[in-house]
C-alpha cells in the first residue's frame, strides 16, 4: 500500500516537472529561439518521463509478479498486468512521449525545424505530457479517496495535482487567454469558459478539502507566479534572426488569470445547491464563472496595463525577441468595436452569454467527471 | 553536417533522402566560395540544409598562420543590421589544420549573405558569401521506420482503449471486489466509444499531416517555366529567343511578382548555355539581351542542328542566383556574326587531361585526382601551357581568369563555376552594397548598374597568369562533362573534359 502512495508522489513530482519543463521551454522559444534536443527545458521533460517510466513500471511489474493480495486489490487489470489506473495513464503518457521523439525528429528532417508549435508529433507529445499529469491526478485522487475521513494529507496533494492540470491547460491555451490585453475581448471568455470550468467543477465535486476548487486555483496562481518570477530572472540572449526586441532574460509567462475568484464561486455554489441537482448547478456555475471572471479580469487587466504595473513584480515587459515593440503592448485586443456605445455593450453581453453557455456545458462535464472521480479507489 | 544529419536519418530511422530539382544551381545545392576575408585567403563551403527552417553547415578553410577565431552569421538580404543574429563561433576540425566549421540557422527561404569573419594576428576581415537558401529535399519515410511507428502507434491506441475499459470496469469498485456483468458490459461499451473517438482523432491527424505535406511540397523551390524558339531576324539570320514563361515572373504587375528584378552579372543580364542533348559534343556560352522583362534574344551562331539543353543563369537584385532550364531545337544554320564578343562555342570531343588550344598551346588539368568521388574535393586546377611547357598568359574573360561549366551527362546536375566559386559576383556586390533605404524594387539594381559596379571588368589589356582553380565537389556520382573557357589574344577559347565520378 505504501508503495502505491510513494509511486503516486513520484508521478506527481514528474507531473510538476512536465509543467515546469513546458513553461520553461516556451520561455526559451520566446527568448533564445534556438531549439535543440539538449536544451535544459527538454532535459526536464526527459527526466519527468524517466521518473514515470521507472516508478510506475517497477510498481506494475513488482505488483503483478509478487504483489500482495491486498495491493492487487487496489489495482486494475491491463493485458494481464496489475496497476493503479493513474499509473497506467501515466505509463501511457511516457510511452507516447517516447514514440513522439523519433516521429518529431523525422518531421524536422522532412518539413524543417519547428515553424509551427502545433504539429502532429507535438500533439502526440502534448497528449503524452497531459496523460502523465492526468495520471498523477488519478493516483493522488485514489489515495485521497482511500485515506481516512478527515485526513488532510492526500486531499492537499490531490489539490496540488489538480493545480498542475490547471496550469497545463492554461499553458496550452495561453495564446488565447494569457495576456491581460485579451481580458476585455471575446476569445478570452470563450476559451476560458470552455476549458477551465471542467477542472474547477471536477475539483469542487471530488476534492475533500473544505474549499477544493479555491485551493486548486490558489496553488495554480502561486505556482505560476513563482515560476514566472524565477524564469524572468535567468539571463538569456536571442540567437535567431530577426531580433526586433533584444531580450536580456528569459521571457516569462504574464501575470496569471485570477481563477481564484471563479473557483471560490464554484465552491460556494457547489455547497449551496447540494446533491442531486447537477443540471441546475451546472447552469449556475456557468453564469457564476463568467460573472466572476469578468468581475476580476476587467479591473485587473486595467491595472496590469497601467504604468503602475510596469515592473517585474507584475511580470511586465515579457515580450518575444521577434516582437516589434509598440503601443499595442498597452492596448486591449480583440474587443468589440464599431457602432455606438450601446451596441458595443449589447454585443459584448451576447459574447458573455454565449461564454456562460460554454461554461455551463464545461461545468456539467466537470461535475460528471467529478462524480465518477469521487468513487475512484484504484 | 547535412551529410551527418542525413547519415543519422539513414542509420537511425532508415529514412531515404532524395533530391529534387533545384533552381539555384541544378542538382548542386551547396555553395562554394574562394576569396579573402580581409588579409586571409579563405575557401568557404556552405552545405544546403535541404529543408527550411534548417541548419546549414559552414566549412571554412583559412590559409595562413595566426588565425585565432572564425565566426559566421547568416543575414537575410533585406534584414538590415538588426536582423542579424549573433555570429556563431566556428570550431576547428580535428586533424585538418586551418579548417573551421559551424552551423547556421536558416529560418526562411531566400537570399542570404553569409558573413564569415576571420580574426587573427593580421587583424580581422570579413568575406560575404551569397547563399540562395531554398527547401529542396523531399524525405520519404522508409518502410521499416514506417512500420515501427505504425506498430508503436497501434500499441498506444490499444493501450488507451484498454485503459478506458479498465477505468469504466473496475476503477470505482471497492478494493478486492470483482467486476460484475453490468460493469463488464460498461467497460466494453466504454472501449467501443473510446476506440471510435480515438480512430476519428487519428483520421483527423492523418488529414492534417497530408495538408502539411502538400503545403511543404508547394513551398519547395520549383524550376521556373521557360521556353525557347528560333526566330528570323530582319537580316534573315536566325536568332534564339528565350522567354521566362512562369506566372511568378510574368504577373500582371510588379506587385504580383514574387521575385526581385534581375541585375547584370559580369555585365550580362543572362548567361545562356546550349549543350547538345545527345552527346554533349556541342557547347555554347551566349549572352542574350532583353527584349522585354521576360524575353531575351541572341544571334544564333552556326551550331550543328538538333536538340539542345538550355541553361540560363540570372541573378536577382536580392542576390538570389537562379538557373532557368529549357530545351531548344536548333535548325543547323547560323548567323555569320555574333553581336557579343564574349559569346563563344565549342564543337568537339572531350579530353581526359590536356585539351588543345590555338597556336599549339594546351589547357592542362593539373594534379587531376586518380579517382574522383562525389562529395570530395574535385581538384579542378587548370593551366594554359605553351608548346614549350611554360605557363601561358590569359586575359580576363568576363572579369575572371577562367570560367567553367559542369554538367552531368543526363543534365540533372549543372553548375557554372568561377575561380571565386559557385557564387554570382553580382550577388556579392548587391549584398554588400544594399542600404536600408533600398526597399523599392529596382532601386539598388539601378544604382549599381549606373555606378558601373556590375559591369564586366574591362581590361583586355590586362594580362593574367594562365591558371584557374575552381573550388567544387561533385554532388553525385556519374559521368560529367566540364567545359573550361579562357580568353587569349582577345579570343575566347573553350576546352572540354570528361570525368567519371564514383
Amino acid at each position: 500500500m505504501r508503495s502505491i502512495a510513494r509511486t503516486a508522489v513520484a508521478v506527481l513530482i514528474a507531473a510538476a516537472l512536465i509543467a515546469i519543463g513546458l513553461i520553461w521551454d516556451i520561455a526559451w522559444h520566446r527568448s533564445v529561439g534556438r531549439d535543440t534536443f539538449w536544451t535544459p527545458p527538454h532535459m526536464v521533460e526527459y527526466v519527468a518521463a524517466i521518473i514515470v517510466g521507472t516508478s510506475c513500471g517497477w510498481l506494475i511489474i513488482r505488483s503483478t509478479v509478487r504483489g500482495t493480495g491486498l495491493e492487487q486489490e487496489h489495482m486494475v487489470r491491463f493485458w494481464g498486468f496489475r496497476g493503479p489506473l493513474g499509473a497506467w495513464v501515466a505509463v501511457w503518457g511516457s510511452l507516447a512521449m517516447l514514440v513522439s521523439a523519433p516521429f518529431d525528429d523525422w518531421w524536422h528532417n522532412a518539413y524543417g525545424l519547428d515553424v509551427k508549435i502545433v504539429s502532429p508529433p507535438h500533439m502526440l507529445l502534448g497528449a503524452g505530457m497531459t496523460a502523465i499529469i492526468v495520471g498523477a491526478w488519478l493516483m493522488t485522487l485514489a489515495e485521497q479517496n482511500r485515506s481516512a475521513e478527515g485526513s488532510r494529507k492526500f486531499p492537499i496533494v490531490f489539490a496540488v495535482a489538480s493545480a498542475i492540470l490547471l496550469l497545463m491547460l492554461v499553458t496550452i491555451t495561453m495564446e488565447y487567454t494569457a495576456l491581460p490585453n485579451l481580458w476585455r475581448g471575446r476569445i478570452f471568455y470563450f476559451v476560458s469558459a470552455a476549458v477551465f470550468p471542467l477542472v474547477l467543477a471536477a475539483a469542487a465535486r471530488s476534492g475533500r478539502l473544505r474549499w477544493p476548487a479555491t485551493a486548486t486555483a490558489s496553488i495554480f496562481m502561486l505556482a505560476s507566479l513563482v515560476l514566472s518570477w524565477v524564469l524572468q530572472s535567468i539571463p538569456a540572449t536571442a540567437r535567431l534572426a530577426p531580433i526586433n526586441n533584444p531580450v536580456t532574460h528569459l521571457v516569462a509567462a504574464p501575470f496569471p488569470i485570477a481563477l481564484i475568484v471563479p473557483a471560490a464561486v464554484f465552491d460556494l455554489l457547489h455547497r449551496a445547491v447540494g446533491p442531486g441537482r447537477d443540471w441546475r448547478l451546472s447552469a449556475l456555475l456557468g453564469v457564476g464563472f463568467v460573472v466572476a471572471l469578468l468581475a476580476v479580469s476587467w479591473p485587473l487587466s486595467g491595472f496590469l496595463l497601467s504604468p503602475a504595473a510596469q515592473s517585474p513584480v507584475f511580470l511586465a515587459g515579457n515580450w518575444d525577441f521577434s516582437a516589434t515593440l509598440g503601443a499595442w503592448r498597452f492596448e486591449y485586443w480583440d474587443t468589440m468595436s464599431g457602432g455606438s456605445r450601446g451596441s458595443v455593450v449589447v454585443a459584448f453581453a451576447k459574447v458573455l452569454l454565449l461564454a456562460a453557455l460554454f461554461a455551463a456545458v464545461s461545468s456539467r462535464l466537470g461535475i460528471a467527471l467529478g462524480s465518477w472521480m469521487r468513487k475512484v479507489r484504484r | 553536417m547535412t551529410s551527418v544529419t542525413r547519415r543519422r536519418v539513414k542509420i537511425a530511422f532508415g529514412a531515404v533522402a532524395s533530391l529534387v530539382v533545384l533552381s539555384a544551381h541544378i542538382g548542386s545545392p551547396d555553395t562554394w566560395f574562394a576569396g579573402t576575408a580581409g588579409p586571409y585567403p579563405v575557401t568557404v563551403l556552405v552545405r544546403a540544409p535541404g529543408v527550411i527552417p534548417g541548419l546549414a553547415d559552414v566549412i571554412v578553410r583559412v590559409t595562413g598562420d595566426g588565425v585565432r577565431a572564425v565566426t559566421a552569421s547568416p543575414a537575410a538580404y533585406n534584414a538590415g543590421e538588426r536582423g542579424v543574429p549573433p555570429a556563431d563561433t566556428a570550431r576547428t576540425v580535428p586533424g585538418r589544420p586551418g579548417t573551421w566549421t559551424t552551423q547556421l540557422w536558416i529560418m526562411a527561404p531566400g537570399s542570404y549573405s553569409v558573413r564569415v569573419t576571420v580574426d587573427g594576428s593580421l587583424g580581422s576581415g570579413t568575406a560575404i558569401v551569397p547563399v540562395s537558401a531554398v527547401a529542396t529535399r523531399v524525405l520519404t519515410m522508409d518502410r521499416r521506420f514506417g512500420w515501427l511507428l505504425a506498430g508503436l502507434g497501434a500499441i498506444l491506441l490499444l493501450g488507451a482503449v484498454s485503459i478506458i475499459g479498465a477505468a469504466a470496469r473496475e476503477s470505482v469498485l471497492s478494493p478486492g471486489e470483482a467486476p460484475d456483468r453490468r460493469m463488464r458490459i460498461r467497460g466494453r461499451v466504454a472501449m467501443v466509444v473510446g476506440m471510435v473517438v480515438l480512430v476519428a482523432a487519428l483520421a483527423g491527424g492523418k488529414a492534417w499531416w497530408n495538408a502539411v505535406d502538400r503545403d511543404y511540397r508547394r513551398s519547395l523551390d520549383r524550376r521556373w517555366a521557360a521556353e525557347t524558339s528560333v526566330v528570323t531576324a530582319g537580316n534573315g539570320e536566325p536568332r534564339l529567343r528565350f522567354s521566362i514563361a512562369d506566372s511568378v515572373w510574368r504577373g500582371r504587375s510588379w506587385r504580383d511578382r514574387a521575385a526581385s528584378p534581375l541585375i547584370p552579372d559580369h555585365g550580362k543580364l543572362m548567361h545562356l548555355f546550349l549543350i547538345r542533348e545527345a552527346d554533349a559534343g556541342v557547347f555554347a556560352h551566349l549572352h542574350p539581351v532583353s527584349i522585354d522583362s521576360a524575353t531575351f534574344e541572341t544571334p544564333l551562331p552556326a551550331l550543328p542542328g538538333g536538340r539542345y539543353r538550355v541553361f540560363a543563369d540570372v541573378t536577382h537584385e536580392s542576390g538570389y542566383a537562379r538557373t532557368l532550364v529549357a530545351e531548344a531545337e536548333l535548325p543547323g544554320t547560323g548567323g555569320t556574326v555574333g553581336t557579343d564578343p564574349d559569346d563563344a562555342w565549342f564543337v568537339g570531343e572531350p579530353s581526359a587531361g590536356a585539351a588543345a588550344l590555338a597556336r599549339g598551346a594546351t589547357l592542362v588539368w593539373e594534379h587531376r585526382p586518380a579517382e574522383l568521388r562525389a562529395g570530395a574535393d574535385a581538384g579542378l586546377e587548370f593551366t594554359v601551357r605553351e608548346p614549350d611547357g611554360s605557363i601561358g598568359a590569359v586575359e580576363p574573360y568576363l572579369g575572371m581568369s577562367g570560367h567553367a561549366v559542369i554538367m552531368r551527362e543526363d543534365g540533372k546536375v549543372y553548375v557554372h563555376l568561377h575561380p571565386m566559386g559557385t557564387v554570382s559576383q553580382a550577388a556579392q556586390v548587391a549584398l554588400r552594397e544594399r542600404r536600408p533605404a533600398d526597399t523599392a524594387r529596382g532601386a539598388l539594381g539601378r544604382r549599381l548598374t549606373e555606378s558601373g559596379a556590375l559591369a564586366a571588368h574591362p581590361g583586355a589589356h590586362q594580362v593574367l597568369e594562365g591558371r584557374a582553380a575552381f573550388p567544387y565537389a561533385f554532388p553525385e556520382p556519374g559521368d560529367y562533362r566540364i567545359w573550361v573557357q579562357v580568353k587569349r589574344a582577345s579570343v575566347v577559347e573553350t576546352a572540354a573534359f570528361q570525368v567519371r565520378v564514383n
